[in-house]
């Protein structure tokens, strides 16, 4: 009797503990042992199926032949990075199992520099573009990219994590530009740019897509290489548009007018520009110049032209060349310890 | 489970056990079971989020308490490039130090004088500012804003109420006047950079140089600032920058400048506190402090140390290898004394020393001697005179070439380098004695050293040995054209290895910046065209590495706009490889570069004063920089300047050098050029000459 009893209270033990387990096999056993420990094992899990590896052109003279992307619908539409990468006529989208599509191309952006591809899927967990989180600098981020391509086959992509480190524009006028986009950018506390990354998904700690991962550049300010993702709000507009099948042409660099400003339009003589770098200081002005009148001096220091910041009277030259003679210039001038505004303007 | 398994098979029967483990197990299934529906997954994720929260929320609340104590500055003028070397002029960050708008920074963002310096407040003001001082230990600029409103000071705190591990937050403000840029770490080190700066993993870039490294409570306790071990070079307060995000950031504690504050409030400079000793050995974790020389009229004179003195104690710190020594002597400022207690003769002593802020410049002795082109561990012993100078101290005295020194002031010499530390024990004026051997006969000569002449007025003729007198080589060296590029980096380079080369024959090493427009490694040559290319280049130089033995190696920047200040690194990872691998002369390793490379060439040797022997630049503009340069008696450093004409500031900066007795030889280039050639061939030849020279003592 009590034999039975023992054997019957083992069985129902047994059967109890299995169903326990497959209720928990989903989360992972790990969580209901140990308390919270901060860290994103349930995110990372929730967010790995909707990342996507994929494969194009390149592999040669030390272009990556790979890129990231996310799917953003239903219908296994994949957001990503427009890049040499899918300049092919066949482009791999690889899950996180494994399985592998060909994409084709929906359509790109430009100015934005993405592309949307999509795989003959459906019922795919996806990022719904319309939900995303307002990102804040101190936010805990997790990247997740295909990293140097390093994860392969049925290998979940490469999860990063690190903090939103500012939120600033990174246009360069001078200088070289290397991304078309202008808009503002989320700068990253974490090495999230390398080879591969571009077009991975930046989300919060709690799983919300933040951004998509740009393509690796070096910041032409300060020199040094830079981590940074697209805010997806930016992005929304154009995502509909590529999906709605409106084309998109590229927006023209910023066009020099036609009947351009000139410090000799304007009746500023600076200083003989002789070194490569000479400092912008006004020798002096013309009488009766728009200088004059707008009440720029000799020794005056310029340091701003329409709050672009110039360093050299070669940079005067080519800020000016960008502003038509209709419009206003504003200078930002030092004099003595005085900073002062000007506004110099054609009557 | 485990533990009730563990009491049944301990204290119980075999049929209880089962029983009881049995009853115990269902209630802990059933409890499971339903805690299973209550999920407590979620819980758990539950109580992640809010640890999450916690803690943005902790960074977000440290970053906003020490953000209205954060300024951005920007330069203007001159900032671009440092003697032609590309350097960022991205907007940085200082931190204010006193209401009344003092502004700690980085030296990284001044290393040109800016002809304007402005400041954004947090309030969007935007101020001129002025710099008041430089810390040159700890590579610090003070700077001085006119404010109406009193600036608020951030909480300080000292270093020894952090802990390592502890979470960090480095802030800038770079790319926002108003909102500060952050990266997240912890404290990695307290002590760092001889006890100068603490340690962080958070990432130390040009975007946060110059601003605060915060604990969560938003105190600040340091200025982040690139810094390295090596000595700071030409242009100070940029090594250490191509540590740049890379795991290794520093920041130097406030609470060590705030007592300093006043004396660079009325515009003094702070300077490292120098001593004025030599000690004997290289390796700083193995060698003790035994000092070999001490340079004449220096703190350490003037506390009356001798070669051979062994310093026990300093600052109350038991020294017992050199690196304790430096640690000590790192923290203190010129100005500031330091208790020695050191051993001579089995005696102790004590001794207070002041430290200087700059000693008087050293200058070297002169024999008049060249030595041959041996290997520094040749068998025969004493050192083989190549070539003696005319009218010098030992032809007056009766040297002759060929002849080999056995001693030099009673101390034996086997090779150029112990010749070099002999004299660096003696100066200008005085007498010294020269054992000798002509054809195998020893005699002893008195000789009164004269000062390094900086001109070479003679022909040098080169080395000459007879190749059969060289022992076999065992095996087969490759010479000629071969690739010196490291995988991992992406600056090209190339050796050129004369082909009568024999390791038992020393090398000179000469290091050829190439220019920027002269960058051969194009992904798309074919083998054949690299060759063309590399023979191009390497024209001028081929034959007189055949004739002189030297060898070529020559380095290309990677950008086609000039050299990155980050490059000095691989130049240096490049050179150490040659250098373990050929028999190289440690009198002649130089450097050579045209242009914006001659001022690369200038700003690394500087730098890099533990290989590099002489610089050459040509028709460079040379960075001028608040950096003291000061001559040293072992790492000697000559200077070679070929232009046609000069800008004011070039010439200030060799100015200033001759001052120091750096040894520079400076000739004005005809303008006369074939092409796009620099240098003609007659100016070549006497780049040679003075090449061959350099080893001269």
């Amino acid at each position: 009797m009590k034999d039975l009893m023992t054997n019957i209270m083992n069985l129902t033990w047994l059967l109890l503990v299995l169903l326990g387990c497959t209720t928990f096999s989903n989360s992972g056993i790990a969580h209901q042992r140990y308390p919270a420990d901060g860290s994103f094992t349930k995110v990372v899990q929730k967010i790995q199926p909707k990342i996507i590896k994929i494969y194009g052109a390149g592999g040669f003279r030390g272009l990556e032949s790979y890129q990231s992307g996310f799917l953003i619908s239903n219908e296994g539409h994949i957001l990503t990075s427009w890049s040499y990468v899918l300049d092919s006529d066949i482009v791999l989208a690889v899950l996180d199992d494994g399985k592998k599509y060909p994409a084709t191309l929906v359509g790109m952006d430009p100015q934005y520099e993405i592309a949307i591809l999509k795989i003959d899927v459906t019922e795919l967990p996806f990022f719904d573009l319309s939900q995303t989180l307002e990102s804040e600098v101190g936010m805990k981020v997790l990247a997740f990219s295909n990293l140097y391509g390093i994860a392969v086959g049925n290998e979940a992509s490469s999860v990063l994590h690190g903090y939103i480190c500012a939120k600033t524009k990174l246009t360069v006028r001078q200088g070289s530009r290397k991304i078309n986009y202008d808009g503002e950018v989320l700068v990253l506390d974490a090495m999230s740019n390398n080879p591969g990354a571009a077009g991975g998904a930046l989300v919060s700690g709690s799983g919300d897509l933040l951004g998509i991962l740009g393509k690796e550049l070096k910041n032409d300010l300060t020199g040094t290489w830079i981590n940074y993702a697209i805010p997806i709000a930016e992005l929304e507009g154009v995502v509909g548009d590529i999906l709605s099948g409106n084309e998109r042409v590229a927006r023209a660099e910023t066009i020099k007018p036609k009947q351009a400003m000139s410090t000799q339009f304007l009746g500023i003589v600076t200083l003989p520009n002789i070194l490569s770098k000479t400092p912008p200081f006004v020798d002096h002005v013309l009488d009766k110049s728009p200088a004059k009148e707008g009440g720029l001096m000799a020794d005056d220091l310029i340091l701003f032209v329409n709050k672009r910041r110039i360093t050299s009277c070669d940079d005067l030259d080519e800020e000016l060349s960008f502003i038509d003679q209709e419009d206003i210039v504003t200078l930002l001038v030092q004099r003595g310890e005085k900073l002062m505004t000007l506004d110099l303007e054609i009557e | 489970m485990k533990r009730i398994f563990k009491e049944g098979t301990r204290e119980k029967g075999f049929a209880k056990e089962r029983f009881e483990f049995g009853i115990r197990s269902f209630w802990f299934a059933i409890l499971f079971f339903i805690a299973s529906f209550v999920n407590l997954s979620e819980l758990a994720a539950q109580q992640d989020d809010k640890l999450l929260q916690l803690q943005e929320g902790a960074i977000v609340k440290a970053t906003q308490k020490v953000s209205p104590s954060i300024v951005q500055i920007q330069a203007f003028g001159g900032l671009e490039a440092v003697g032609e070397v590309v350097v960022g002029t991205a907007p940085t960050t200082g931190i204010v130090v006193s209401p009344d708008g003092y502004l700690l920074s980085s030296l990284f963002s001044f290393v040109q004088m800016p002809s304007s310096i402005t400041v954004t407040l947090p309030d969007g003001q935007m101020k001129v500012a002025k710099i008041v001082a430089r810390d040159h230990a700890r590579m610090l600029i003070l700077l001085k804003v006119e404010v109406e409103e009193p600036l608020l000071v951030p909480e300080f705190v000292d270093r020894n109420e952090l802990q390592v591990g502890q979470t960090v937050i480095a802030l800038g403000k770079t790319f926002s006047p108003k909102t500060a840029n952050l990266s997240v770490g912890i404290l990695s080190a307290k002590e760092r950079i001889y006890g100068k700066a603490i340690q962080t993993d958070a990432k130390i870039s040009p975007v946060n140089y110059g601003g605060p490294l915060i604990d969560l409570y938003g105190r600040v306790t340091g200025v982040l600032v690139p810094l390295s071990p090596q000595p700071a070079g030409a242009v100070e307060g940029v090594a250490g920058a191509q540590w740049y995000d890379s795991g290794i950031g520093f920041a130097v504690p406030v609470t060590d400048i705030l007592p300093h504050l006043e004396k660079m409030k009325k515009g003094e400079d702070l300077y490292p506190g120098k001593i004025g000793l030599n000690l004997k050995g290289k390796n700083l974790y193995v060698d003790t402090a035994e000092v070999t020389s001490v340079i004449p009229n220096s703190p350490a004179a003037k506390a009356g140390f001798k070669p051979k003195d062994k310093i026990i104690r300093a600052g109350g710190i038991t020294i017992e290898r050199q690196a304790q020594f430096h640690h000590v002597l790192g923290k203190l400022y010129g100005g500031e004394t330091l208790e020695l207690t050191y051993l001579r003769e089995g005696k102790e002593s004590q001794v207070t020393v002041t430290l200087a802020e700059k000693l008087l410049p050293y200058r070297f002795p002169f024999l008049g001697v060249l030595a041959g082109n041996e290997p520094t561990d040749q068998s025969e012993s004493g050192l083989q005179i190549r070539y003696l100078f005319p009218d010098s101290p030992a032809e007056k005295a009766g040297l002759a070439a060929e002849d080999r020194i056995h001693t030099i002031a009673k101390e034996p010499v086997n090779s150029w380098d112990e010749a070099i530390a002999i004299l660096a024990t003696h100066s200008v004026g005085e007498k010294v004695t020269i054992e000798v051997a002509t054809k195998g006969e020893r005699s002893v000569k008195e000789v009164t050293l004269a000062s390094l002449p900086t001109t070479i007025k003679t022909e040098i003729p080169p080395w000459s040995f007879e190749a059969t007198d060289l022992p076999e080589v065992e095996k087969e060296i490759e010479t000629g054209f071969l690739e010196a590029k490291l995988g991992d980096e992406k600056n090209g380079a190339f050796l050129y290895v004369p082909k009568n080369y024999h390791p038992a024959v020393s090398h000179g090493l000469i290091v050829h910046l190439l220019s920027p427009a002269d960058r051969h490694e194009s992904a798309t040559l074919t083998p054949e065209k690299l060759l063309e290319k590399r023979r191009a280049l390497s024209k001028k130089w081929r034959p007189y590495c055949e004739e002189r033995n030297w060898i070529l190696l020559a380095i290309e920047p990677t950008d086609h706009r000039g050299w990155g200040p980050t490059e000095g690194d691989v130049i240096q990872k490049i050179v150490q490889r040659q250098l373990g691998r050929y028999t190289i002369d440690p009198a002649r390793t130089l450097l050579y570069g045209e242009g914006a490379s001659g001022a690369m060439a200038y700003m690394t040797g500087f730098a890099q004063r533990s290989w590099c022997r002489g610089i050459i630049a040509i028709e460079a503009e040379l960075p001028m920089s608040r950096a003291v340069l000061q001559n040293d008696p072992i790492e000697r450093l000559a200077i070679y300047y070929g232009a046609h004409k000069k800008t004011e500031e070039t010439a200030s900066v060799l100015a200033g050098l001759a001052k120091q007795f750096f040894p520079i030889t400076e000739k004005e280039f005809s303008r006369q050029k074939r092409g796009n050639e620099k240098v003609t061939d007659a100016e070549f030849d006497e780049i040679a000459q003075w090449i061959d020279a350099l080893g001269r003592f």
